[in-house]
């Protein structure tokens, strides 16, 4: 299963947007290929017991981006006027693969909207409209957007960026408060927006608001996605003594 | 317009600041105090989430400042509005500290307090209706339950307000700081803001309900970050707060900071200390 090719379960982004998540699944799966994984694609209309079966299958789960936002009751707020409408189809899938991957020990690796979705899971807040001084959805064609505060010292991101970094953006929402047991691992240098979260030392669980399949030539990128494949290699399944690791 | 500067408390006070406080400040003050509490003990009936409460308190606290005649000039507020949610800290010198923070603080927010202040009247029921957080001192089992729901509410979104020295000032000057700020800043990763109040020690100092108006500052430090930080650096962050605060605080009173407070773990290593021992 996790072999030399560690087998990454990746769901379809958005099941609102066909033509989105057409345009957008084969980024990461190329990602995930060119760092050593196996893309497997989870459909967005299984069954749980069919995802359930599928996933079992797989070491690691990124979590993609969606152009959908999470539901804001999911963190007890009342939907923004600013905010779309949410893909309850993407949300059960991404709530059955942490689940698995919590229980398990399972690499995660959220990027945007799939940042935000580990972040809710642990009981953490999101920012429903950004309204700060740094535009934080330049387009698609700016690979560098903003740059991000250096990381503290025994974080993944503080091994691959020291001093920090320069990423792209492509999004509206960002997470208000860290999750439980998720520490903050970086931010975006002028506006302090939360850009990075990261689990304990036992998994890997790392979040990242910006979108690193996207330039995948850059050292920061390839690092994220090169030692989640390394993760998933090294993944063996955790004895669980039946309590949630929530 | 001349601008006032901060001078020591007149002692005694003279007859016209006496008179003033026992028959106009006094009585508007409490009875505002009352009325207001009467209007959120009303309005906590139709809200869940303390929102229109916490607007009342505003207003309050914009009256009994006007009431006290001690304009607030607010020093380096845009460090407020850095972070959505942090903890903010300040030093604790008099009752009128509370509207000074209502007054200029521009969101919504809790306060951490200590728990007998739930059986005050009027005051104690706002503080029940409206979320806020009650820390028990003296009782170390309930104050880490109590921090741990101080914790579930920046977590959901809520900044804090809490006065980390446990209580009022007897003398003007700080006095150590308590944990629980860096504590629950660095378990719920979010920053601490330490902000100095000037001049309500010498408007009212604690034992006394005797008004003498002053010019007061709320002064706001730079945010401190707590990303970098873990459970073990709860004391290091603590310091580094009572010296920012202190910095802050003494920047902007008549007061000397005191000469021993900085080096206190170099002074408990050397030959003399452990001599007394």
């Amino acid at each position: 299963m996790n072999g030399p090719r560690p087998r990454i379960a990746i769901p379809e982004p958005n099941s609102l947007d066909v033509g989105y998540s057409e345009r957008t699944w084969p980024q990461y799966a190329a990602a995930i290929e060119s760092s050593g994984g196996t893309a497997i694609k989870v459909p967005l209309g299984l069954a749980p017991a069919q995802a359930a079966e599928l996933i079992a299958s797989c070491a690691g789960f990124l979590l993609p981006g969606s152009s959908a936002d999470i539901d804001p009751q999911k963190y007890g707020q009342p939907a923004d006027p600013a905010s779309a409408p949410p893909d309850p189809r993407r949300e059960a899938l991404d709530e059955l693969l942490l689940q698995d991957a919590f229980n398990l020990g399972k690499p995660i690796f959220g990027i945007c909207y799939g940042h935000q979705s580990l972040n809710v899971w642990k009981g953490g807040p999101l920012i429903q409209n950004l309204t700060t001084c740094v535009d934080h959805q330049p387009g698609n064609s700016i690979s560098e957007a903003h740059s991000i505060t250096s990381p503290p010292a025994s974080s993944l991101l503080a091994s691959l960026a020291p001093g920090g970094g320069v990423v792209n953006s492509s999004h509206h929402q960002a997470v208000r408060v860290a999750g439980d047991s998720l520490r903050v691992t970086a931010r975006s240098a002028e506006d302090n927006v939360i850009e990075a979260v990261e689990g304990g030392s036992d998994q890997f669980v790392i979040g990242v608001q910006w979108h690193p399949e996207r330039t995948y030539d850059n050292p920061l990128s390839r690092g994220l996605f090169d030692s989640f494949i390394e993760a998933a290699r090294k993944w063996t399944p955790r004895v669980s003594n039946g309590a949630y690791p929530r | 317009m001349t601008a006032r500067t901060l001078t020591p408390r007149p002692n005694p006070l003279p007859l016209k600041y006496r008179l003033m406080s026992a028959l106009v400040q006094g009585p508007i003050f409490a009875a505002a105090t009352a009325f207001m509490g009467s209007v959120a003990l009303v309005a906590s009936l139709f809200e869940k989430d303390g929102r229109i409460q916490h607007w009342l308190a505003r207003k309050w606290a914009r009256f009994t400042i006007k009431i006290s005649i001690s304009p607030v000039k607010l020093i380096n507020g845009e460090n407020l509005r850095k972070y959505p949610v942090a903890v903010y800290v300040a030093n604790h010198l008099s009752f009128m500290d509370t509207p000074v923070l209502f007054s200029q603080l521009p969101f919504q927010f809790r306060i951490v307090a200590r728990h007998d202040l739930w059986k005050l009247p009027f005051i104690g029921g706002w503080l029940r209706r409206s979320g806020q957080v009650p820390v028990n001192v003296d009782n170390p089992r309930a104050s880490i339950a109590s921090l741990s729901s101080a914790v579930k509410t920046l977590k959901s979104g809520m900044p804090l307000f809490i006065f980390p020295e446990g209580g009022r000032t007897e003398t003007g000057h700080l006095a150590p700081f308590l944990n629980g700020p860096a504590f629950m800043a660095i378990r719920a990763q979010v920053p601490v803001i330490p902000m100095a109040i000037v001049g309500t020690y010498e408007l009212l100092p604690i034992h006394t309900l005797q008004f003498h108006p002053e010019a007061l500052v709320l002064a706001v430090g730079e945010p401190i970050d707590t990303s970098g930080y873990s459970m073990k650096q709860v004391d290091e962050l603590t310091a580094r707060l009572q010296n920012e605060v202190a910095r802050l605080y003494y920047a902007h009173t008549y007061l000397k900071a005191p000469a021993i407070e900085a080096p206190a773990s170099a002074t408990a290593t050397t030959p003399q200390a452990e001599s007394v021992l």
